[in-house]
């Protein structure tokens, strides 16, 4: 019994692998290529997919049938992004989550928060609505455009916008100390 | 300039958000209310899933779709902080839908994630091959000269799970011999268990090759708890899986598996005693999580697999109830 433990269970396995890569490398390579539009950085995506399949393999092989190609594509895909937060790479498809290269409207505020004391704007954001630190946490800290924004929160793009200026309008008030104006804005 | 200022806004943003997972963690659950969605709201919620940043949503993913606990899912997606994330992701959606105090409850964020991730299998394999890639050597010598290493890691770990193994067949084997005078059938039956520190594989192993065996679909549940309406069933090639929710939106689920399909079976067993119990005329496995009670048996050539938010005496009555 313990003998054919050991020598089936790996052989199962390396089968496992086997066949999931010959099933799937093909379209994750479009996948990660149609996102970095780099050959080179595809192919890395969808190695690093399948060394972190194989090193996780009994929980993969274990997952049911239906449930193993969504989890590999959205490995795939969270590699995929990896490589972007890595190699700061330029993204050419929309379908790419939120991230966005336009200059928006922040124009106005661009010089003036870079002046800013980072403990004293932290303070500031706490002080804000928890709905106003969602779109700015999204706008920012998670670097979504405004369009997602808009989608997310079933407003208009414009809306979205104009509520990112009153937000950073207000951290300015917050900022300034014109506690008054900012509760009236 | 405009990149220093947007660079220093998404360095105290993240910060803040920092605090906010925090914050929304250390909540008291009990205090929480939770609400139920309906097939519409279920419908744009899935909607608003698709648009969270990917690492949010991936989050989701794992947590509702794949039964994955933060642990493996930050290991996995190379997250941090998973467990504090969930809770606020799931905040925020509350939020987003409106419903104020009130936060979405399980049953409606599990199926608005399925929702999500069914349409995402959808792309995937809807999707049109317009290049090939051509791997390094490298890679292909790594997938070539593989060695699978399990989890636990560690060679040593390794030996003391496969020693394991073999003390538990060893304990099986001689559990079944003692059983065969009562059922000749269930002489060679018996459960690996692999118990790991948050995990345990079930494993059924030796099912005789009985010329009786049954359909998954010829056994029938004959009882459920009152309230317990049948909302979505699977059939898969050696399964078939019945989804149960109550009018408070507990679950029930029944799965029926054919012990040659090979599979193993995961399951959240942290902090749980798993109790060996008789039924049936053969061995059965019981335990209950802070969340669920699980109860897995074999009768008549098929698997059998319940979990649910009822009682262990509720959950047997249930797998009592199940005949050909």
């Amino acid at each position: 019994m313990l003998a054919i433990l050991f020598s089936i269970m790996p052989d199962n396995e390396r089968d496992f692998v086997n066949k999931l890569f010959s099933k799937m490398n093909i379209k994750m390579y479009n996948i990660s290529f149609n996102i970095l539009r780099d050959k080179f950085d595809a192919e890395e995506a969808v190695a690093q997919t399948f060394l972190k399949i194989i090193d996780n393999i009994e929980r993969i092989s274990a997952l049911p049938c239906p449930q193993i190609e969504p989890y590999c594509v959205i490995i795939l895909k969270n590699e995929t992004m990896n490589i972007i937060r890595k190699r700061k790479k330029v993204i050419h498809v929309e379908n790419v989550d939120h991230f966005d290269h336009k200059d928006e409207a922040y124009d106005i505020e661009e010089e003036y928060l870079q002046a800013l004391n980072k403990e004293k704007l932290l303070t500031c954001i706490n002080r804000l609505s928890d709905e106003d630190k969602t779109l700015i946490h999204l706008r920012f800290a998670n670097e979504m455009g405004f369009k997602h924004i808009a989608d997310l929160l079933g407003i208009t793009e414009e809306a979205a916008k104009k509520r990112g200026q009153r937000i950073l309008k207000k951290l300015r008030q917050f900022y300034e100390g014109s506690d008054e104006d900012a509760k009236d804005s | 300039m405009q990149k220093t200022a947007k660079d220093m806004m998404k360095e105290i943003c993240q910060l803040s958000l920092q605090n906010e997972f925090k914050r929304i963690a250390k909540l008291n659950i009990s205090n929480i209310k939770y609400q139920s969605l309906s097939t519409g709201q279920i419908e744009q919620l899935a909607r608003k899933i698709a648009l969270l940043p990917s690492e949010y949503r991936n989050i989701l993913f794992f947590h509702y779709c794949f039964n994955s606990n933060p642990n493996e899912t930050d290991k996995m997606l190379e997250t941090e902080n998973t467990i504090n994330k969930l809770p606020y992701i799931q905040k925020m959606l509350s939020s987003l839908m409106g419903l104020e105090d009130l936060w979405i409850d399980e049953g409606s964020m599990k199926k608005a994630s399925q929702i999500v991730l069914k349409e995402m299998t959808k792309d995937y394999e809807n999707l049109k091959v317009q290049g090939r890639p051509d791997y390094s050597k490298e890679f292909r010598r790594k997938l070539k000269t593989i060695t699978i290493k399990g989890n636990p890691n560690s060679i040593f770990m390794q030996m003391a799970k496969r020693v394991a193994v073999f003390i538990l067949v060893c304990i099986l084997s001689i559990s079944a011999v003692l059983v065969v005078s009562v059922e000749a059938r269930e002489k060679m039956l018996g459960w690996i268990i692999q118990v790991y520190p948050k995990f345990s594989i079930f494993t059924l192993q030796n099912t005789n090759d009985d010329n009786d065996l049954v359909k998954l679909s010829d056994l029938k549940i004959n009882y459920v708890p009152q309230g317990f309406e049948l909302v979505d069933t699977h059939e898969g090639r050696t399964m078939l899986i019945y989804n149960y929710i109550s009018e408070k939106n507990e679950e029930l689920t029944i799965k029926f598996l054919d012990p040659s399909g090979e599979g193993k079976s995961y399951y959240d067993t942290e902090s749980a005693k798993v109790k060996e119990i008789k039924f049936k005329d053969a061995k059965a496995y019981t335990w209950e999580t802070d969340a669920l009670t699980y109860f897995i048996w074999y009768q008549d050539g098929v698997e059998c697999h319940i979990s649910g938010n009822l009682n262990q005496d509720k959950i047997i009555k249930v797998a009592d109830g199940i005949s050909k």
